[in-house]
């Protein structure tokens, strides 16, 4: 069997969230599994968005407060219970679909978007999966891959129309307006990029009801390049059904043109839209502890040395990792309650020094929790990766 | 025999067939020419082991699929699988072996490794019009006698090698009202069989190293 790479993505924040939700309930399993990924809730970097203090004051006092008093605070209390339901739900279902997909899942997880690092190690954890990988900039996988994307626009005109030796005229003058539209749009945008121009159709066999995507050949639009848009066309039909029906008709029914501008950053340097990822942050995570003695920790100093090896931590067991910012209350299901954490600043983390959870690993695109037990430490690449102490499926 | 004893991989390799059967079907749907097929999903596909049982079948359209192995097993009575080879097909419409009505025409694929018979891949589809009084070929008034019904097929060794036997094909199209819609659904059940046939055998050649 197969292996596959897990992920575990989602945007970061918001009452959208939970409107969303609302949605979900009514919808089929598989239509939230789809959507588990779009519905996420964490704080992120509390002491850089002054909204988010206020927001973990509130979380610590809604665990405090009577339930008749949780109105005001019901928002967060919300929010804990669609990320531990988010939890529930993809540890339920992801067996499930990596039986659909047919692969075993045995090897790490890899967690992206905003908050895929906040849920990946809970995650983990249910799914048996021993180590998880939270990759740089986590968080901006989306902006790097349009950093990477070339610029484009695609035209398109609906016309259902043989394709036929006689009817090339026609096409030819589809593709002349579509280019027309197409040197229009590009003088809009002012590119003085040559642009490279692409045609492509969803085309059938006459009388069917489905469309199949088709790449067209350049060149001039004649009578032969009629036979060679079918050829095109009976190649792509092969390849996905297996026959090809050189006798059958066939007809067009979108027709589309591409014009794609070169994208200097990665075509020049397919390296360079990594440098957009800082090697440093771009104020200093450093703060003062926050912990008072009235906050009782329920993960001791002396548990968190039990549990480090080789004492590369935070904690008073071991020498002290300037990677470790400062420290706050946190709640983990798993310690009981809300305990002291150390707050690390993933930009100072050293090279393979394992630091024991708990633990919250910030940075500017995202938080990475990591849960008691499990170790966390920096890789020579710069990525994060979570060693799962328990990973025995639930 | 195989046999496979870890629910797991039995979960997982089931799925797989699960996964074949609905691709058999999407097939046939997306490359149908009629609007029963591709618009009414008026058809189902399934995946027979060796033996004629079902071990698989696809979300379309259920009431096709009781009567699927039952089709296989008389299939096999009219051609023993020694008589088959890769790129067969048998076709069969009767509602005496299975078939609901005249116009669903069953199509039975067998998948081949090497000499042996692994299994096989059935689809039915309900065809526009197969002769009857009527146009549609679900006349009812009037009606007395299955032969006033339209072409009734018994099992018929339609396609060879991967094409049409070219006599029966005439023969057919000779008793319908639509024959273009007939041969091109015909086609599209015969490329959806063709197409997944590897893919089941992948399958099955996949578990030795589970």
């Amino acid at each position: 069997m197969g292996s596959v790479i897990a992920r575990v993505a989602g945007p970061m924040f918001g009452a959208y969230i939970l409107l969303k939700w609302t949605n979900i309930e009514r919808r089929s399993t598989a239509r939230r599994f789809a959507l588990i990924h779009q519905v996420v809730s964490t704080p992120i970097m509390p002491d850089q968005l002054s909204t988010q203090r206020s927001s973990t004051r509130v979380a610590r006092a809604s665990f405090d407060t009577p339930a008749p008093q949780l109105v005001k605070y019901r928002w967060t209390r919300s929010e804990l219970a669609i990320a531990s339901e988010v939890d529930h739900i993809v540890g339920e279902l992801f067996p499930t679909h990596c039986c659909r997909v047919a692969v075993k899942f045995h090897r790490a997880g890899d967690a992206i978007g905003g908050a895929g690092p906040l849920h990946a190690a809970r995650l983990a954890r249910a799914l048996g999966i021993p180590q998880v990988i939270v990759p740089s900039g986590a968080g901006a996988g989306l902006a790097i891959g349009l950093l990477h994307a070339s610029p484009r626009i695609d035209l398109s005109v609906t016309r259902i129309m043989p394709l036929c030796a006689e009817r090339y005229e026609n096409l030819a003058i589809i593709y002349a307006e579509l280019m027309s539209r197409a040197q229009t749009e590009l003088a809009e945008l002012g590119s003085e990029a040559s642009p490279r121009f692409v045609r492509y159709a969803y085309m059938r066999h006459q009388g069917q009801g489905f469309e199949i995507k088709v790449d067209l050949p350049d060149g001039p639009i004649d009578r032969g390049y009629v036979e060679r848009a079918a050829n095109a066309f009976f190649d792509s039909y092969a390849r996905r059904y297996g026959y090809r029906d050189s006798e059958a008709a066939i007809e067009g029914i979108d027709w589309q043109l591409a014009a794609i501008l070169p994208n200097a950053v990665a075509e020049d340097n397919p390296a360079a839209s990594l440098s957009y990822l800082p090697s440093s942050p771009p104020s200093p995570l450093s703060r003062s502890p926050s912990r008072s003695p009235s906050q009782p920790p329920s993960w001791t100093t002396a548990q968190r040395a039990r549990s480090a090896d080789g004492g590369q931590h935070g904690g008073e067991g071991g020498g002290q990792d300037s990677s470790i910012v400062g420290e706050r209350q946190v709640y983990f299901p798993e310690a009981g309650g809300f305990v002291t954490c150390p707050i690390v600043d993933r930009y100072r983390m050293g090279t393979d020094q394992p630091i024991a959870g708990p633990a919250v690993v910030e940075e500017r695109e995202c938080t990475t929790v990591v849960l008691p037990d499990d170790h966390v430490r920096r890789l020579h690449d710069g990525h994060l990766l979570i060693d799962i102490k328990d990973t025995s499926p639930q | 025999m195989l046999t496979v004893s870890c629910p797991v991989t039995l979960s997982v390799l089931w799925s797989r067939f699960l996964a074949v059967a609905e691709e058999m079907g999407s097939t046939l749907r997306s490359t149908a020419f009629s609007e029963a097929v591709r618009d009414g999903d008026d058809f189902s596909a399934g995946i027979c082991d060796r033996h004629g049982r079902l071990i698989a079948q696809g979300n379309f359209t259920p009431g096709h699929t009781g009567a699927m192995p039952s089709v296989v097993h008389s299939v096999l009575e009219y051609f023993p699988a020694e008589t088959l080879r890769p790129g067969d097909a048998v076709v069969a419409n009767d509602s005496f072996i299975g078939s609901g009505h005249f116009p669903d025409i069953f199509m039975v694929t067998p998948v081949f490794e090497a000499e042996r018979i692994l299994g096989y891949m059935v689809n039915i589809a309900h065809h526009v019009d197969v002769g009857d009084a009527a146009p549609g070929s679900q006349e009812v008034a009037g009606v007395t006698s299955a032969v006033q019904e339209g072409l009734r097929i018994l099992p018929v060794h339609l396609i060879r090698n991967g094409e049409f036997e070219p006599d029966l094909l005439r023969m057919i199209t000779a008793n319908v009202r639509v024959p273009d819609k007939l041969v091109g659904d015909l086609k599209a059940q015969r490329n959806a069989n063709q197409l997944v046939r590897s893919v089941f055998a992948r399958c099955l050649q996949s578990m030795a190293t589970m």
